[in-house]
């Protein structure tokens, strides 16, 4: 045999959430028998081509979670290939529109190796690089990975506010302003809520600690019947989201993270907190929320993310 | 990390953009289009610690270009530019 | 194969460390063999992406320390604190292994060899690692181009290149190089301790009327500093070039 079976792309039991769209996906480089044989050996085919001069197919398993040397030895009985010269890419490839692009483009890559299409096939591993990762551990949207530490993503400088001049408004869609200013604001009653979150860029934090004041609590007593919200920050960033994910003990206005006053660069003194969404939605250093009866994309969702950003549904771009 | 210097300079726009401009963008010369700044790509604040690439004016902080890259496809918003020179070679 | 690589396109590629060559207590300095390497201009970077076996991978810039020289290309990395990548990089990678490299990238921060302007180069901290690639290129080709380096650094400790900066200066007349040690200096140091300003600056660099081309690297705070204080100097701003190193270099 030429090369042994590569160990798959993002195994873990937080891929298997969303079966509908992935399948543990084989690409054969060899020669013309070999993919005759692939082609006619193939059980529980979904999907099967060539391009670039390998042939790809993709396999059903079973057993989505941890792919061990045992299913590698397994597929490569099944689909007689254990003698043959072939290279065999063994990965999980995202469904695309009518194909498997992942697969194809493995594919594509088997015949002209200089074409590194980018992040749904494995780069070249560096052996022991973890990065800031621990295992991935149970609960876990998909794609998403446990980290230690707190990225600090950030669409421009971290804004300087003035405690003695910070406010928060609450805009109703008839234009009616409801304010408060930094000591009112922390007269209300206050809620600790413990979450996980999800980042876009992948990292997710479980059982985070945070304290705020809930929008059941700054929208009590304000009429509305506005479907739509649009957070605003200093800086200028915007998020949109239905208000109705802003109900119901689902979003806070959050001014202390794990014990502490929250800080400038995690989007102090306060941010919103909508946990149930990817994090780019909530939007730090947040000055106010404007009520609208429609729906206006924000910062990213204006650029290609996604307008809602459910991280079980992998929402993260436009059409997904 | 620390204080608010959380950019770096458009020197690494190079890497982000070259799918979509042939002709290097951080030897460009830019126009803001709040402020009217005007100098070479090179200079502008670049955020790319966020879901996507943002570049700012480094007089105006104002968004001059914003890139999004996803699977298979790029978003890309120049609005806040008001102009973009980019150093074409001759073909004679 | 139609789609093989085409001029100018920046693919991501791989490239294998060949050996390691220790800087400072907490930088040394990657040999890497990129097979396929296209050649670079010195001050250009290269993007480094780092895939774990689970698939996770993340991508920092660095500066190309070295001069071109085929396949071979060396990156100066100096380990951050709560750095993602670069205590990797600093520590852990090991000849044999392997990383992604996408580049060369940038054409504004460079210096071409065939440039015969006098050059004036300014360093803070390992903002000299692009700095130092020009300075190799130009012994490399050949060049008598007058350059001089200013570099500034906190203590004897923390200099990069600290023998081969030594011996550059001492071999070719119109080679200067100049340290300026902000916290602390060797025994026997003469001159002043501390931050760069205007009037040290004169004394260090070539005069304004020499219109140098200027290539000032290093953390923002520094750059933005030197760079003000060129052109307080009389240096013309439009020879000034920039680089800055943001803590998101991590």
């Amino acid at each position: 045999m030429r090369c042994a079976p590569q160990r798959p792309a993002a195994a873990g039991k937080g891929m298997a959430a969303n079966p509908a769209d992935q399948r543990l996906g084989v690409v054969v480089d060899g020669s013309d028998e070999d993919q005759e044989e692939l082609r006619g050996h193939l059980r529980d085919q979904r999907g099967a081509g060539t391009a670039g001069g390998a042939a790809w197919a993709i396999v059903q398993l079973h057993d989505q979670g941890e792919i061990s040397n045992d299913t590698l030895y397994r597929i490569r009985r099944d689909l007689d290939l254990e003698d043959s010269g072939c290279q065999i890419w063994v990965g999980l490839f995202r469904r695309r529109g009518r194909g498997y692009r992942g697969a194809v483009r493995q594919a594509e890559r088997c015949a002209d190796p200089s074409l590194n299409t980018g992040s749904e096939t494995m780069g070249t591993v560096s052996p022991g690089f973890r990065g800031r990762r621990v295992r991935p551990g149970p609960e876990l949207p998909p794609g998403q990975y446990l980290v230690e530490d707190f990225p600090v993503l950030s669409a421009g400088p971290t804004p300087r506010i003035d405690l003695n001049k910070w406010e928060l408004t609450i805009t109703t869609q008839t234009g009616q302003q409801h304010r408060w200013d930094w000591d009112a604001f922390r007269a209300l009653p206050t809620q600790s809520p413990t979450v996980d979150i999800h980042c876009v860029t992948k990292w997710s934090k479980l059982g985070t600690n945070w304290e705020g004041v809930s929008l059941d609590t700054l929208l009590d007593g304000i009429e509305t019947n506005a479907s739509f919200a649009t957070a605003e920050s200093y800086g200028g960033y915007t998020t949109n989201l239905p208000l109705e994910d802003l109900l119901d003990g689902q979003a806070w206005i959050a001014y202390r993270f794990g014990g502490e006053e929250l800080e400038p660069i995690h989007g102090g003194p306060a941010r919103l907190l909508v946990p149930h969404l990817y994090f780019w939605k909530s939007a730090k250093w947040v000055r106010g929320i404007r009520l609208m009866n429609q729906d206006e994309p924000g910062f990213w969702e204006s650029l290609g993310y996604h307008n809602y950003g459910d991280p079980w549904r992998e929402q993260r771009y436009w059409g997904d | 990390m620390t204080g608010p210097m959380m950019w770096t300079d458009g020197n690494m726009l190079g890497g982000p953009l070259h799918d979509v401009f042939r002709p290097d963008v951080t030897a460009a010369m830019a126009g803001c289009s709040n402020c009217g700044w005007t100098g070479p790509m090179a200079g502008v604040r670049v955020f790319d610690h966020a879901p996507g690439v943002v570049a700012r004016c480094a007089t105006c902080d104002q968004v001059l270009l914003r890139m999004v890259h996803g699977p298979g496809r790029a978003w890309l918003d120049l609005r806040g530019l008001s102009y973009l020179q980019l150093p074409m070679t001759e073909e004679t | 194969m139609a789609r093989a690589a085409v001029l100018g396109r920046l693919n991501w590629r791989a490239a294998q460390l060949v050996a390691v060559h220790g800087e400072s207590a907490t930088a040394r300095t990657l040999i890497l063999d990129a097979p396929g390497w296209p050649g670079h201009l010195p001050g250009q970077h290269v993007d480094v992406r780092l895939t774990a076996e689970d698939g996770y991978s993340t991508q920092r810039s660095y500066s190309i320390a070295s001069a071109p020289a085929g396949a071979r290309l060396e990156l100066t990395v100096e380990r951050l604190e709560d750095g993602e990548v670069s205590p990797y990089l600093a520590d852990e990678l090991r000849p044999g292994d392997r990383l992604e490299l996408r580049g060369p990238i940038g054409g504004w921060f460079v210096w071409h060899p065939g440039d015969l302007d006098p050059v004036l180069l300014l360093g803070g901290g390992s903002g000299v690692v692009p700095l130092m690639a020009m300075l190799r290129t130009r012994v490399a080709t050949g060049s008598t181009t007058p350059m001089r380096l200013v570099y500034s650094t906190r203590t004897p400790d923390t200099v990069l290149y600290g023998d081969q900066l030594r011996r550059l200066g001492e071999r070719d007349s119109a080679l200067r190089v100049e340290l300026a040690y902000t916290r602390r200096a060797p025994e026997g140091w003469q001159g002043p301790v501390g931050r760069l300003d205007g009037a040290r600056l004169t004394t260090l660099a070539w005069p304004p009327t020499d219109r140098p081309a200027c290539f000032v690297c290093g953390p923002t705070g520094f750059a933005e500093a030197v760079a003000n204080l060129l052109v307080d100097q009389g240096y013309a701003p439009e020879r000034i070039k920039t680089e800055r190193f943001g803590p998101s270099g991590a």
